[in-house]
């Protein structure tokens, strides 16, 4: 393993993998920071031109965005009471009130720390476990491949928070997008409406452009103009005491970073949870877990390491299904499975026997990101703090310049550009609605393998559905799946009863 | 107009309504041809997809009527908002249309001074710099650098 980690160091380090690490984390910190604009819609802007890049370069570019972008979040929610990213809403309750009382130095700082200690024990672990549980997953024959795909598409329509029937309504339609085409095994047409454009099925990339990009470019022009208005920073202190984390107070929260971060890298794991699910399970349990529980949401210091810490280590969290089993966590991870396939990658139990000149180096970059965080974060501070107050009408004409160019670059095709245009506006629709995306990309991501997977079992057992449920890692998904659902409508109900007793 | 309790009704009947079109459309839209394996067809998923959606839609609608209590969400459509993105989306069509005329670079300088001006940028010296800076480096990024051969017309 050592060796091949030494190798795998040998064709990381070029001056272009290292620049596009640090590239991705300036550009994910300031889009994270930026209240309006989201990391799965900057990672959709950049595939295309990661299309044009060495594989690890490009990958390399992505991943720094992601890990960037989860940070960039905790700058707005602590100096504009404005979370930048969903998962830095939780580190709003105690980062702003410490900047009012001038300590958004420190809370800034704490962020970076926890969101860089939590990514590295993430990455860690998944260096670790990522051969194990590949090589274990490599037993996987169609019907275990199929029962996961299940559990996955379940889990994550069940976990779209209270819209649980939105969540699995969008899987659905993700499921039923991913038709349309030729089909895998016999090679039918479905779905193809007499154009020829249909027959390759519908593009992957012009969708996500359309679906995270172009979504938002009219939900912020939907607002009034307000061009003239600049957010209000709360301006750092000059007293050094209120900017730096003393040893006492790291070694106070040691505890809370570890926590944090095993909670991140769980619920990182799991389908359809994600950063900001993990920020505030972190949240709660520090609070749980302090000796001063009153003191959270007044400025606590420990409220602001745990959703950093455990926000950040959900990104390592979430690349291991990712990778080992191929099986996307969230519509960031999806994103990811879709740039890893174009560039030639299948995640998967033989990503590590197949691509292992491409994966490793991968898990370098993974780390040499966590190094260049610490650095960027910490120096660029006070850069990232002036583009929050960035306009959004020069930013977002800039935006759908940018998918415009993007889409249209994919296959240099008209039906590119509409097919994101229609996705932008399903995509508009959907928020508004409060439909969840993340279902509609994985149902349409994971199709194929659903389809393909499910055929071959029934095919192996002569249209028998019996294996599925004898076969006991089929079984094992299979159960797991009805005790997800089961425990979801359990603490639904539960959550429901709380309510109406408190009313 | 203002939406609320009324919006899981519309939705479930919505996706009611789209699974029941796929089936329809089945029958006319699925080429089935002869198969090496005949446990299922090409149907098979796109019929478990409209079955499943019009489940769904089915419950949502059942979860509508037994509603206790009114949403407390409301859904804004007013008139302005309706406007405002239904006017962007032509714009954004008469864009992409203008790429054949035009070329994508000169339609993307038009496009990002209306759209600035939308978003409610006045300043005519910001708003000319946008204009300049922004279609030239995508536009070289793209064509040079990453030789992505893009659509010109008759102004370049």
């Amino acid at each position: 393993m050592f060796e091949i980690l030494v190798d795998a160091m040998s064709v990381f380090f070029t001056l272009s993998n290292v620049l596009a690490v640090a590239l991705g984390l300036i550009i994910g910190i300031v889009i994270g920071a930026i209240p309006g604009l989201n990391v799965p819609m900057i990672v959709a802007l950049l595939l295309p031109i990661t299309f044009y890049m060495d594989p690890i370069t490009g990958l390399s570019l992505l991943l720094g965005v992601y890990k960037g972008g989860t940070y960039g979040g905790s700058i707005s929610a602590v100096l504009i009471n404005t979370p930048g990213a969903p998962a830095a809403a939780c580190t709003q309750l105690d980062g702003y009130p410490m900047a009012l009382k001038g300590q958004g130095g420190k809370a800034l700082q704490a962020s970076i720390y926890g969101s860089v200690i939590g990514e590295l024990i993430a990455d860690i672990l998944l260096i670790a476990l990522a051969t194990q549980i590949a090589r274990f997953a490599l037993k996987f024959g169609p019907n275990e491949k199929f029962s996961l795909v299940f559990f996955a598409l379940v889990t994550i329509g069940v976990a779209s928070g209270q819209n649980r029937l939105k969540g699995i309504a969008a899987g659905l339609i993700g499921l039923f997008i991913y038709s349309i085409g030729i089909e895998p095994i016999s090679a039918a047409s479905r779905f193809i409406f007499g154009n020829i454009n249909f027959y390759g099925g519908i593009p992957f990339l012009p969708m996500l452009i359309g679906l995270f990009g172009v979504s938002e470019f009219f939900v912020q022009i939907e607002k009034k103009a307000v061009a003239g208005s600049k957010e209000t920073v709360i301006p750092i202190s000059k007293n050094r005491e209120d900017n730096v984390i003393s040893m006492k107070e790291f070694k106070a929260n040691i505890w809370n970073i570890l926590r944090s971060s095993f909670i991140g890298i769980g619920i990182g794991a799991l389908p359809g949870s994600g950063s900001s699910i993990s920020a505030y399970v972190a949240y709660g349990a520090a609070r749980n877990a302090s000796k001063d529980p009153d003191s959270f949401g007044q400025g606590a210091l420990e409220g602001v390491i745990a959703p950093e810490t455990a926000n950040n280590a959900t990104v390592g969290g979430a690349l291991i299904p990712l990778l080992t089993l191929g099986i996307p966590g969230d519509a960031i991870t999806a994103i990811l499975l879709g740039v890893f396939l174009i560039h030639g990658i299948v995640p998967g139990p033989e990503l590590f026997t197949k691509s292992a000149d491409l994966v490793y180096p991968i898990f370098i970059s993974l780390m040499v990101g966590n190094v260049l965080h610490l650095v960027i974060a910490q120096l660029g501070l006070k850069l990232f703090m002036k583009m929050i107050q960035i306009s959004k009408a020069i930013l977002f004409p800039i935006i759908i310049v940018l998918c415009i160019f993007g889409a249209y670059s994919v296959g240099t095709s008209m039906f590119d550009v509409y097919v994101m245009l229609f996705f932008g506006i399903l995509g508009y629709i959907m928020k508004k609605l409060d439909i969840p995306t993340a279902p509609l990309l994985m149902g349409h991501i994971l199709g194929s393998l659903f389809e393909k997977s499910l055929v071959q079992s029934l095919i192996l057992s002569k249209g028998s559905i019996v294996p599925f449920f004898t076969r006991p890692i089929s079984l094992f998904f299979l159960l797991l799946t009805v005790f997800f659902i089961f425990w979801s409508g359990f603490s639904s109900y539960l959550r429901k009863k709380k309510n109406a007793r408190s009313r | 107009m203002v939406l609320h309790n009324k919006q899981t009704l519309i939705e479930g009947l919505f996706f009611l309504l789209f699974g029941l079109v796929i089936l329809l459309l089945i029958p006319s839209q699925i080429m089935v041809t002869p198969s090496i394996h005949t446990t299922t067809t090409p149907a098979f998923i796109p019929t478990v997809v409209a079955v499943a959606l019009m489940i769904v839609g089915f419950l949502m609608v059942i979860k509508s009527f037994r509603a206790k209590h009114k949403t407390t969400k409301n859904i804004d459509f007013s008139l302005e908002s309706f406007l405002r993105v239904g006017g962007s989306i032509l714009l954004l069509v008469a864009y992409i249309e203008m790429f054949r005329i035009i070329g994508i670079v000169v339609a993307s300088a038009v496009f990002v001074a209306v759209f600035s001006y939308i978003f409610g940028l006045r300043s005519w010296v910001k708003m000319a710099v946008t204009v300049v800076v922004v279609p030239v480096v995508v536009w070289l990024v793209f064509e040079y650098v990453f030789k992505i051969p893009l659509p010109h017309g008759f102004l370049f």
